[in-house]
């Protein structure tokens, strides 16, 4: 009995808070189903974009080189990050702490040369064609030329 | 020391089979052979040289015993006594035959082949001597691997699914052997102090009525699925069946045998009082056993089937004898196991030339086979009198001695088998008479059986008489270690007296 | 970070060494001969400084990870497992046009953090380690990107797992609310309490969840035959061993505490979990013609074996685990090393690929049949001393229910067992119905790999050796993992 009131007591707020959310967001819906007028009229339903009238496929295709660089940028603003943290508290650290971040950054580095070297950053179409592996970037060229839209 | 070389023989045996096949198949059917006779002569010369400790009873022929898991108590021990040499003995030689006469079917893998069988027998030794619950359950499970590939690649039509069925009902009932072992184990230790899986140290285990019960069902259900008992019998007449003609011989003549052996030396002497209680139910098991095989055989088309149905029913013997415990009837099982052994495998064999010759294991597609096969037809007619227990050959005396016991525990339990052995005299010569009278069908020249066949089966032939006539020396053999065993558990005796006493005791 | 714990930490060190010299030496080297030849060293010398560990007393690096002789035999089982597969993937890769230079990255990073999970005495490092693991995981199931099978298997590891990631940190957060600790120890002390709150309660359940999503039971274990099937074989032999001997070291410190009693809520899911695994994983097996999708069921099942030993919650238990996750890494190791060894450019992974195999590599096939024999728990295999240790500790215990479930769903699985080694004992199919699989004879012919071939007969000798002889490993189990 003791811990069935020491778990409700705390949850109890969170209970009551999120039925009245919910009873809330219900009553917008309901009241404006039945309160709001309705229009059904040809600009109505299609998206609205900046008053222009939209063209094209709504599923926009990216090429991967985006998510790549996407995924580069955050991969590295993260070592960023803690390189700042080291940073501005370099002197309480002290010397094995600057060993400590010369092998990270030094891991870092060999991640670096690998992606380099395995053509990640090269983002132009010519660059990649010239690599050396035919099957693989042969497929995946295929696959990136299909893929772009623009 | 000659313990491990009569293992061991074998198995170097087969793997010299296996690479002679490579230079010629016949070299290594005739290794296999040499390799067993050379085990068959070890093991007799040890009955021989030791006959001053046969005469002393309790007294091990030979013993060996290494440490191999300490920490578990688990040892290498086997031991050798009159019973566990005359299976050995049994093994061996109904190993030489079936490899004398099974080189004609099998011209796949000869090499595989003898290994295989070779490997079975060299387990199924290693089952009759260990004494060690540990290396008992490592040699039990072990022969059936061998057996299943003798029966699954050698073996006819349906072989597949016959060798899994088999595998699959031992292997699921040893499991629960292997459990009761462990609950056997944890019991005497936790009583003792002493973790042994020696056989020694478990023998006298006081347990709970209870546990010992329990534990003994598991013993029993291992055994007695080996064993062909009524309602545990399902795998046996496919395995039987489809195997190869070596397979059938080894099944039917060595590895039910294992069974039994299995319920003489471990069941009964490790749990006297829950055996006792479990007796009654046990006989009218073996009772029912050899009603049901024999009406069961009766029904077969199949000649092969109908032989082992016929396992059915004397193992039904088997049954009953061991679980009346007395020193007539023990002896009797051990008679009854042995003749059962060479009847099975000489009519395997005879099934196996009826099928070499017509084609068909059809029983009703022989028929008028004497006039061209007298010789064969004889030798039939030996052992179909032997299957009906015929005074003057060898099943006569095993099953005279159980039954005799079994008078003086109870009338009625008597009663029910000498019913069975009158439907053993219309199966096994309305097997003859289907066979070898009546109408020949026509079909091409066939020729008698002659050289080995002949030779292996006159030997089985003269050896089924020389049980009926002068089973002395096998009976000697057994002696001290029947007395041996029934001394150490002398409550597994039951006592019921009278039908009135059978009623008020009720069913366990 | 004095010296003394980066000794502690030398096997880590050594993995993690060995990836970023792989990463340089595809940098610097085009050949692809570098990258395998630096992962077999790295995981070599991880093993060696692991083994150099040993008899050391227990000592907590950091808060987070707790060496001690528990730790570092399964971190060495799992690196041992990992040098296996890396031995094995030499040979895979050397018939394929793709490069083993990210697999063998993967694998490295996988076994690294398989070891921080074996390791871990923290939510932290436990979570840190899981998802390490897993980042390499799924990648290494997808690797052969070019077959739409691989990239299925990578997908459905992907997105369950990281729903198992999700109940298993939410189940964390739980537990840290109603306790506010997160290290191992003093959850063991609540573990061991009479009474626990829901909230607990709720919390365990989901980490339970989580771990029994990595290791497969029952019904956690939609993603395993997809995978198994899907992943390149050296690939699958690392979910088989690797992944699971790691979550099993897991399993078994995490929870140990919460099985010395059978009455709570962790206990009876547990033994759910258990009897359920060994029922279904036998018999979903028993109708597949796919041999990496029976040992994906069969290992469904034998991970249902381990737990049976774990939750006796005695001492011959755990051990008795530990035995059958060695016993069990080394006959699946042995199994897929086959696979492996025999897959050209499509896998050798049906029943009818290896149809014959006994007449054409009998010993290959013979290791494999002694592979399926030890699974199936027959003598003189490593797999069958396994089931007897289980089963002992299960009747020392009295827990019948779970020993007789082992006991029937195991005697059920003999049958798929029997089929897959009677199939490589048989002739091969006739010529009428042999045209659809040319490839197939055609590889059987070839050269086999040095370097898999001692991967498979290591295993095989210790399959056998282990199986003659257990004692000095049961007993070095034993003085490792009761400390």
């Amino acid at each position: 009995m003791n811990h069935r009131t020491a778990l409700i007591s705390p949850l109890l707020p969170l209970a009551l808070y999120g039925a009245a959310v919910a009873l809330i967001v219900c009553g917008m819906v309901v009241t404006s189903h039945f309160a709001g007028g309705r229009r059904k009229h040809r600009p109505t339903t299609p998206p609205y974009e900046s008053g222009m009238t939209p063209t094209g496929s709504t599923h926009i295709h990216l090429s991967v080189s985006y998510y790549l660089v996407a995924m580069f940028f955050l991969i590295f603003d993260l070592e960023a990050a803690f390189i700042f943290a080291w940073a501005v508290s370099l002197k309480q650290a002290g010397w094995s702490a600057f060993v400590e971040m010369l092998v990270f950054v030094g891991v870092l580095m060999a991640g670096l040369g690998y992606l380099w070297h395995e053509g990640a950053l090269d983002w132009g179409p010519s660059a990649r064609r010239s690599k050396s592996k035919p099957r693989e970037e042969s497929s995946l060229q295929a696959r990136g030329d299909d893929v772009r839209q623009d | 020391m000659m313990l491990v070389w009569l293992i061991g023989i074998p198995l170097l045996g087969g793997v010299l089979a296996w690479a002679a096949a490579r230079v010629h198949p016949r070299a290594s059917q005739v290794l296999s052979i040499a390799a067993l006779g050379i085990d068959l002569c070890l093991a007799l010369w040890l009955r021989g040289s030791h006959v001053q400790a046969l005469t002393q009873s309790g007294a091990w022929i030979a013993q060996v015993q290494w440490p191999w898991i300490p920490r578990m108590g688990i040892s290498v021990h086997l031991a050798m006594d009159g019973l566990s040499l005359l299976l050995v003995v049994l093994t061996l030689f109904l190993g030489i035959m079936s490899v004398a006469v099974s080189s004609s079917d099998v011209r796949d893998r000869p090499g595989f082949f003898h290994l295989n069988v070779l490997w079975s027998i060299s387990a199924m030794i290693a089952v009759f001597m260990a004494l060690d619950l540990f290396l008992f359950y490592v040699a039990w499970e072990l022969m059936l691997v061998p057996m299943y590939f003798i029966i699954a690649l050698w073996g006819s039509e349906n072989r597949i699914r016959a060798a899994v069925k088999f595998f699959v009902f031992t292997q699921a009932s040893s499991l629960f052997l292997l459990i009761a072992i462990l609950g056997l184990y944890f019991v005497h230790g936790n009583a003792t102090g002493n973790y042994s899986f020696d056989y020694a140290a478990l023998l006298h285990t006081a347990l709970s009525h209870r546990a010992g019960v329990w534990l003994m069902l598991g013993f029993f259900l291992a055994f007695a699925v080996k064993l062909g008992v009524f309602p545990f019998h399902g795998w046996l007449p496919d395995a039987y069946g489809e195997a190869p003609l070596a397979g059938s011989i080894l099944l039917a003549g060595v590895m039910a045998k294992t069974g039994a052996y299995g319920l003489i030396r471990f069941c009964l002497p490790l749990f006297p009082q829950a055996s006792n209680s479990f007796s009654l139910a046990a006989m009218i098991l073996g009772a029912a056993a050899i009603v049901y095989g024999a009406l069961m055989a009766l029904g077969q088309t199949d000649l092969k089937r109908l032989i082992a149905y016929t396992s059915v029913s004397h193992m039904g013997f088997v049954l009953l004898g061991i679980y009346v415990w007395g020193q007539l009837s023990l002896q009797g099982v051990v008679l009854q196991m042995i003749s059962h052994g060479i009847t099975a495998g000489a009519l395997f064999m005879i099934a196996a030339g009826l099928e070499k010759r017509i084609g068909t294991r059809d029983i009703t597609r022989y028929g008028g086979l004497w006039h061209v096969t007298p010789r064969l037809g004889g030798i039939t007619l030996v052992f179909a009198l032997a299957l009906m227990g015929l005074p003057g050959l060898g099943t006569f005396v095993g099953e005279v001695l159980i039954l005799l016991d079994t008078f003086r525990l109870s009338i009625p339990l008597a009663v029910i088998p000498i019913a069975g052995t009158v439907f053993a005299v219309v199966y096994s010569l309305w097997m003859v008479q289907r066979i070898f009278m009546g109408e020949s069908a026509p079909r091409p020249h066939i020729a008698d059986c002659r050289g080995r066949e002949l030779l292996s089966l006159g030997i089985m032939a003269a050896l089924i008489v020389w049980l009926g006539v002068y089973p002395k020396p096998f009976l000697d053999t057994s002696a001290p270690a029947v007395t041996e065993l029934r001394q150490s558990a002398p409550e597994a005796r039951p006592v019921i007296t009278s039908p009135r006493e059978l009623l008020a005791r009720g069913l366990p | 970070m004095n010296l003394e714990n980066l000794m502690l930490l030398s096997p880590f060190i050594a993995v993690a060494l060995a990836s970023i010299a792989v990463m340089l030496a595809a940098t610097l080297w085009k050949t692809r001969f570098p990258a395998l030849l630096i992962t077999v060293v790295g995981l070599g010398a991880g093993l060696a400084s692991t083994g150099a560990l040993v008899g050391r007393a227990p000592a907590a690096v950091t808060p987070l990870l707790l060496i001690n002789g528990y730790s570092l035999y399964f971190s060495g089982l799992v690196l041992a497992c990992s040098l296996g597969v890396a031995l094995l993937s030499m040979g895979y890769f050397a018939r394929r046009e793709q490069g083993p230079v990210q697999f063998c990255l993967f694998l490295l990073l996988s076994t690294l953090g398989a070891m921080v999970i074996a390791s871990s005495s923290h939510f932290a490092s436990l979570l840190l380690g899981l998802e390490l693991q897993g980042a390499g995981l799924y990648p290494l199931a997808a690797y052969a990107r070019f077959t739409p099978a691989s990239i299925e298997a990578g997908i459905k590891y992907l997105v369950p797992s990281t729903v198992a990631s999700a109940f298993l940190v939410f189940g964390m957060a739980l537990v840290y609310a109603d306790s506010g600790v997160m290290d191992f120890g003093s959850i063991a002390a609540i573990g061991r309490a009479p009474a626990m709150s829901l909230l607990m309660t709720v919390g365990l359940l989901m980490i339970l969840s989580g771990a029994a999503f990595k290791l497969a039971l029952v019904p956690f274990h939609l993603w395993t035959p997809d995978v198994y099937q899907g992943a390149p074989a050296p690939a699958t032999a690392f979910v088989a061993t690797v992944s699971k001997a790691a979550v099993v070291g897991l399993l078994m410190r995490f929870f140990a505490p919460f099985t010395d009693h059978g009455s709570n809520a962790v206990a009876a899911s547990l033994w759910a979990l258990a009897i359920a695994s060994m029922f279904a994983g036998n018999l979903l097996a028993l109708r597949q013609e796919n041999i990496k999708r029976i040992i994906a069921y069969s290992s469904i099942a034998h991970m249902g074996y381990v737990l049976v030993a774990f939750l006796c919650g005695t001492a011959l238990g755990i051990v008795s685990a530990t035995y059958y996750v060695t016993a069990y890494a080394i006959t699946a190791l042995c199994a897929l090393a086959v696979v492996s060894l025999l897959s050209h450019a499509k896998e050798t992974e049906s029943l009818a690929d290896i149809r014959g195999l006994a007449l054409r590599r009998p010993l290959v096939a013979f290791l494999f049949a002694v592979a399926m024999m030890s699974l199936a728990g027959i003598p003189f295999t490593v797999g069958f001393i396994g089931k007897f240790y289980v089963l002992s500790a299960g009747v020392q215990s009295r827990v019948w229910p779970l020993t007789f479930s082992l006991a029937v769903s195991s005697a059920i699985g003999l049958y798929y067992y029997l089929r897959v080694v009677i199939v490589m004992y048989r002739h091969p199919a006739p010529a009428s119905e042999k045209d659809a699989g040319p490839s197939a004879m055609a590889g059987m012919s070839r050269p086999l790999s040095a370097a898999g071939m001692i991967a498979l007969g290591t295993a095989g000798v210790l399959l056998v050796c282990f199986g003659v002889y257990p004692g000095p490993l049961f007993d070095f189990i034993a003085w490792m993992v009761g400390s």
